[in-house]
């Protein structure tokens, strides 16, 4: 039994920590429950809900038809999914040999490595524009995923370096004894044993890559890119365009449909999320 | 339509037509990537037009203008209306061919004028008498966006022009020297600082320049100044009853330049010199179509807005554009806009820079007048010796150079000194092996991806050092220049600074909110409550959205004109009857001055969430039985805090403070995004700053010198805090 002092406060930091959230939540609910009003009433009416007779769904067609977001969602499910995929794959393979493996050079691999995840994005950009540019790879799918993948192997390697050195040593000469290859072994026994790690890096990845904007914006600009632009860029475009065009409904609906595949994986896997982000944190 | 007609008619020749409100960035990108369209047409304040017409790649049309017209009536360059092809004109070349053709006017509410009895101003005195009747009147004089700083810069160069004329103005714009310090010319400052202290709306610094046109047809503001692209740009949006009134700017007395002359701002076409002569003639012979009275008259009709052809009749306006047909059909004389577009970058940044200060009252239009001198002579002593480095900064430079290098030094000694020790880390050769990594294997394994990562990731991160030591447009022939871009960037330049600091704010300010904020909810989820895990999810949510939609999602909180924000402020105002809070409609949030404030309640919902967790999570490693203890020798909750937690956590916090430093570091999606692409000099970033130099400037070799400054400062800033912690860790 609890003395009411005691009770009180609780109620209060329960209070204090349902405003924090409220204030978290209310922006997002609010473009949420906008996208469905009218252009002209999202700011003339701020608040107001919209009434369930004229719901705008015309908002959501515009965007996903007129401003192409069927288009640059193909294009982000597509360069976000291989990106994702190759990451993990090589970033795996990479990582396994390196932390499990002695090499005269595996240590110098894996800090350079481990070096990228300081290197900041705009370093390399203005070479890197001109060195696409010569392969042809500018303003095209192929460019953009390798570029992902090549910056999202430094996280993957270390996270998965972590979990591969945790992996008990006699499950690998068990499985050399039963006569399995090295890759055999990696992909039949070890790798398997890794997974809460691989589905860590494909989380992480997934979030980070789909909100890409940077790299897109720079590599994706030429007007030869209509086969590539992903929902960031077209996002970034219709609030330029939203300057000229003042069509808000197809904005907010537009950060609407960004936002919930993120959301879905986000409430999915939210436990893993969170200790994830927890982990991450204890091993740094 | 055109095309169709146009491929109609010349058989064989397909016409590929894009456009992209961007459109002006692509073709930068497209024109740095060495892939030119044949035509092109955009806004001049995104591509580098001089440049590329001084580099030959945009063709010179004088000679084809000298031949005839499409319909062989006239020669070409007499169909234009006059003072059209002024803009383009570089070096004797004529560059860009005007087609759609805009005029700068004072839009008015006919309506409102005619219910007051207040009459269009004739000279600048009467304007300003006017503002002071309509604001007695209580209503807001002028409507104006403060996000394009061009808008209001529209309101000197007209004033400016008629006070020293056509000759006069074209002396200021090519830099004269003491053009700037004319009494003329700072009066005309001041008639842009009084209309803007006078007369502009509140709220302007935060408008956009479609909020600024649609508060005017509101109602709420009784003139603005726009092109004549108002009328196209809101269609749909006039209420059917607003009678729309058009007027050239006001004159002085003793003003030289023709009075009619209007404020115009062609969007010119351009066609690339491709090499191929075919493809090169087939342009021209489009843009002749393209430029022929019918096709003019067509095009007004068609985009309701004004064409640069003579000739086009009245009648193919729209009721609406009629006055606006009128003003420019009187019109004598043209000057323009681009023209200030074309000055040099560095003229331009500081033009943006001191515009805002005069606008906001900080400086007098003689100091205006004195740093646009000052910049104009800097520039011109860079045309003669483009080596030439001037010490603006040199304290500041000097200390960043010194600070740097000290750093790097402790770095280096501490490395040397602890190679003798123990080696720690990755473990070498113990029985955490498998085996020998065998070449094979290691190929396979890790050769894919060391390869990926060293062609994409490091072989151009490698390259930065190498660019950022050479001068290049990315269309001449790159000229190493030694230091020159790291002595100019730390020593001169006035933008890189803005921007350090900015930065320096970002790695900072942010953390001295996040981080106790972050403590405190950590805390109170660890002592327990009812539905902790619901919040850390709730928390973390807005960090894994991040990016573009939680960044243009704030852009919309922020609206001047009920955005959440100002919509919240407001009716808390009306519900306490506190008049300072009620009145917050209209504040702009995200105007230059505000901006950098403006993102501390980002960071806050942003930032937040991760950090709470990190520290949740490192609070959970802590042994219950200590605070058990603590609470038998009847230690106070916060004394439990200071002296158990805060210790024990004190490396998870200092990893917080480090993802916040770089993060600081790093910004760029934050500022590009809320100020549209397009950052005043002032609110850089060096993230932003980069790529402005990069496309807008093509100043590639000092793109990569931002870079590597920027590498630099990211590595020392992580460097140094996983130093400390090691060494805390030995000691410990």
């Amino acid at each position: 039994m609890r003395s009411p002092p005691a009770r009180i406060s609780r109620a209060l930091i329960f209070a204090a920590l349902a405003g924090y959230a409220l204030w978290v939540v209310f922006p997002m609910i609010w473009v949420a429950y906008s996208s469905l009003k009218g252009d002209r009433d999202i700011f003339n009416r701020t608040f107001a809900v919209p009434s369930l007779g004229a719901l705008h769904f015309e908002n959501y067609r515009n965007a996903w038809h007129e401003a192409h977001f069927r288009d640059y969602f193909f294009h982000s499910v597509l360069i976000t999914g291989a990106s994702v995929a190759l990451i993990v794959a090589l970033g795996a393979m990479a990582a396994y040999a390196l932390a499990r493996f002695y090499h005269p050079l595996g240590r110098a691999v894996f800090w350079l490595f481990l070096a990228g995840l300081m290197l900041p994005a705009q370093l390399a950009i203005v070479p890197l524009f001109f060195e696409l540019r010569g392969m042809g790879l500018l303003n095209s799918r192929v460019g953009l995923i390798l570029v992902y993948t090549a910056n999202g192997l430094p996280f993957a390697i270390f996270i998965l370096a972590g979990f591969f050195r945790s992996l008990p040593r006699a499950l690998y000469e068990a499985a050399v004894i039963d006569g399995c290859g090295e890759f055999t072994a990696f992909w039949r026994v070890l790798l398997p044993l890794a997974r809460p790690g691989l589905v860590t890096v494909a989380i992480f990845e997934f979030i980070g890559i789909w909100k890409e904007y940077f790299y897109a914006y720079m590599l994706l600009g030429g007007d030869t890119a209509d086969r590539a632009r992903t929902l960031p860029l077209g996002l970034a475009n219709l609030s330029v365009a939203s300057l000229f065009r003042s069509d808000y409904g197809m904005l907010f609906a537009g950060i609407v449909l960004v936002t919930v595949p993120i959301l879905i994986v986000y409430v999915v896997l939210q436990r893993h999320i969170v200790k994830g982000v927890a982990a991450g944190a204890l091993k740094g | 339509m055109f095309k169709r007609l146009f491929e109609a008619l010349r058989p064989g020749v397909k016409i590929r037509i894009y456009g992209d409100p961007r459109i002006g960035v692509q073709i930068a990108i497209r024109a740095i990537g060495g892939d030119y369209p044949d035509v092109a047409s955009s806004g001049a304040e995104d591509v580098p037009w001089p440049t590329l017409i001084r580099a030959g790649k945009v063709l010179d049309l004088t000679p084809y203008l000298q031949g005839p017209n499409w319909e062989g009536d006239a020669r070409w360059i007499d169909t234009f209306l006059p003072g059209a092809l002024d803009p383009w004109r570089v070096d004797g070349r004529i560059g860009g061919l005007p087609c759609a053709y805009a005029s700068w006017t004072v839009w008015y509410n006919r309506a409102m004028f005619r219910a007051h009895g207040w009459s269009e101003p004739r000279t600048w005195d009467q304007f300003f008498a006017l503002c002071a009747r309509i604001k007695a009147a209580g209503i807001a004089p002028l409507s104006m966006p403060g996000t394009a700083w061009y808008y209001e810069n529209t309101i000197m160069t007209a004033a400016c022009y008629n006070l020293v004329g056509a000759a006069g103005w074209q002396a200021i714009n090519e830099l004269k020297p003491g053009t700037r310090l004319d009494p003329r010319y700072i009066r005309a400052a001041a008639v842009e600082q009084r209309v803007m202290q006078e007369c502009a709306m509140r709220g302007w610094q935060g408008e956009t320049h479609t909020g600024a046109e649609r508060v005017f047809l509101q109602g709420r503001a009784a003139m603005t100044i726009s092109g004549s692209w108002l009328v196209n740009e809101m269609a749909g949006k006039i209420p059917d009853d607003f009678e729309l009134g058009a007027m050239n700017f006001p004159v002085f007395p003793d003003g030289v330049g023709d009075p009619s002359a209007i404020e115009s701002g062609p969007d010119s076409f351009f066609v690339f010199a491709t090499g191929d002569a075919v493809r090169e003639r087939q342009a021209i012979d489009f843009l002749r179509f393209l430029t022929s009275r019918a096709r003019a008259a067509a095009f007004v009709r068609e985009i309701n807005s004004p064409s640069a052809i003579r000739g086009v009749p009245l009648s193919a306006y729209s009721p609406r554009m009629q006055e606006t047909a009128r003003i420019i059909a009187r019109a004598g004389d043209a000057y323009a806009m681009p023209q200030i577009m074309m000055l040099p970058p560095e003229i331009r940044q500081v033009m943006t820079n001191v515009s805002e200060q005069l606008m906001a009252g900080r400086i007098t239009p003689l100091d205006f007048a004195r740093r646009l001198e000052d910049t104009a002579a800097l520039v011109r002593a860079h045309q003669v010796n483009p080596a030439r480095v001037d010490d603006r900064h040199p304290l500041a430079g000097a200390l960043l150079l010194a600070g740097v290098a000290a750093t790097w030094l402790w770095l280096f000694r501490g490395w040397m000194g602890r190679r003798g020790r123990a080696r720690h880390g990755l473990p070498s050769t113990d029985e955490s092996h498998f085996g020998r990594l065998r070449t094979p294997m290691g190929l396979g394994f890790v050769g894919p991806a060391f390869l990926l990562y060293v062609v994409f990731v490091l072989a151009p991160g490698l390259a930065a050092f190498e660019l950022a030591f050479t001068r290049w447009n990315g269309i001449a022939p790159r000229a190493w220049v030694g230091a020159f871009n790291f002595r100019w960037l730390l020593f001169e330049s006035d933008a890189f600074w803005f921007a350090l600091k900015n930065n320096l704010f970002l790695m900072v300010v942010p953390s001295l909110f996040v981080v106790p904020f972050a403590l405190l909810c950590a805390t109170l989820i660890h002592r327990g409550v009812r539905g902790g895990g619901f919040f850390r999810v709730v928390f973390l949510f807005p960090n894994m959205l991040g990016g573009i939609a939680a960044i243009l999602l704030w852009l919309n909180v922020y609206q001047p004109h009920g955005g959440l924000a100002n919509a919240f402020l407001v009716d808390l105002g009306r519900l306490l009857h506190w008049r300072r809070l009620a009145a917050c409609d209209g504040f702009p949030w995200l105007s230059t001055d505000h901006l950098y404030m403006a993102l501390i309640p980002i960071y806050i919902w942003m930032a937040c969430g991760f950090n709470l967790i990190l520290y949740l999570a490192a609070m959970e490693g802590i042994d219950p039985q200590l605070y058990e203890a603590a609470e038998l020798d009847g230690a106070p909750v916060w004394r439990q805090f200071f002296v158990i937690t805060l210790p024990l956590i004190r490396e998870v916090i200092t990893i917080s403070v480090v993802f916040l430093v770089i993060g600081g570091l790093n910004a760029f999606d934050l500022i590009w995004l809320l100020t549209a692409q397009d950052p005043s000099p002032v609110s850089n970033t060096l993230g932003t700053l980069l790529v402005i130099s990069m496309f807008r400037n093509f100043e590639i070799g000092r793109a990569a010198a931002i870079a590597v400054v920027l590498f630099v400062l990211v590595f020392a800033a992580s460097a140094v805090v996983m130093r400390a912690l090691k060494r805390e860790a030995i000691e410990a």
